[in-house]
């Protein structure tokens, strides 16, 4: 219950988001959804290769 | 975000750190061997909330010498390969259709994730792109239709389902559509 419901929730904000994109410039979208990506590349954790190759072929 | 004749679509977005490291090396990349970017960084750069630590591509089957040349390039514009020591790694690895993975020196993420083109579907892939016109340069990235399909019908993860719903909403990208690549991935037991 609370599972499926989680995912109504997360497809209703993908269509919300959607819709807030065509509502706005593709600058003003961008910077928001910016604010995510860059702040997780800046503080991601870096594995040495072997520790990631190793994570990744158990994937 | 406009759509222009023939596969192109400008993008006026501010480009993210992602989005710069998919530039730089496809910059470099792109003198080389023709590509195509496929998988969740498609969504990414059309919008989608999330990120990723790695960002899949095709790449043309090269030779030896053109391998070679283009895994100097990479190494004297900053990047290296976490899973081939050498030019002769390189190509083996591609040719034996395993990805080599680049990211920028000094770092592990994110990375491009590089891979010969290996069948039909592929070529159909690295064939059909888009050329997406952005304020840093071109990316070329799959098909959308077929991406949509390859995460809806091959995929499958709530990640993947959830990219394809992003898109097919975000392009107005119809069911008749995607299932045209339904059936193309049925027909080449993708499915």
């Amino acid at each position: 219950m609370v599972a499926s419901r989680l995912i109504l929730d997360r497809n209703g904000f993908i269509d919300y988001w959607v819709d807030y994109m065509k509502a706005h410039t593709d600058a003003e979208w961008s910077r928001q959804q910016n604010v995510l990506i860059n702040s997780v590349l800046k503080t991601v954790r870096q594995p040495s290769a072997k520790e990631y190759m190793e994570m990744k072929s158990k994937k | 975000m406009d759509f222009k004749e023939n596969g192109v679509i400008e993008l006026e977005r501010e480009l993210s750190e992602l989005d710069k490291f998919v530039l730089d090396f496809v910059k470099v990349l792109e003198n080389h061997a023709s590509y195509v970017i496929i998988s969740g960084y498609v969504a990414i750069l059309f919008g989608r909330t999330r990120t990723t630590e790695d960002v899949d591509m095709f790449i043309e089957r090269l030779d030896l010498t053109r391998a070679k040349q283009l895994y100097e390039d990479l190494l004297l514009h900053g990047f290296w390969a976490l899973n081939a020591s050498s030019e002769e790694d390189f190509f083996s690895a591609l040719s034996e259709n395993i990805a080599v993975r680049f990211a920028r020196k000094g770092v592990v993420i994110p990375n491009m994730e590089v891979k010969f083109v290996k069948d039909y579907l592929d070529k159909l892939t690295l064939e059909n792109k888009v050329k997406v016109f952005t304020r840093g340069g071109i990316i070329c990235v799959s098909e959308l239709a077929l991406q949509i399909a390859y995460k809806r019908f091959v995929l499958k993860s709530e990640k993947d389902v959830e990219d394809a719903q992003h898109l097919q909403k975000w392009f107005n990208i119809s069911e008749e559509n995607v299932n045209k690549y339904r059936h193309i991935l049925k027909e080449h037991g993708r499915i």
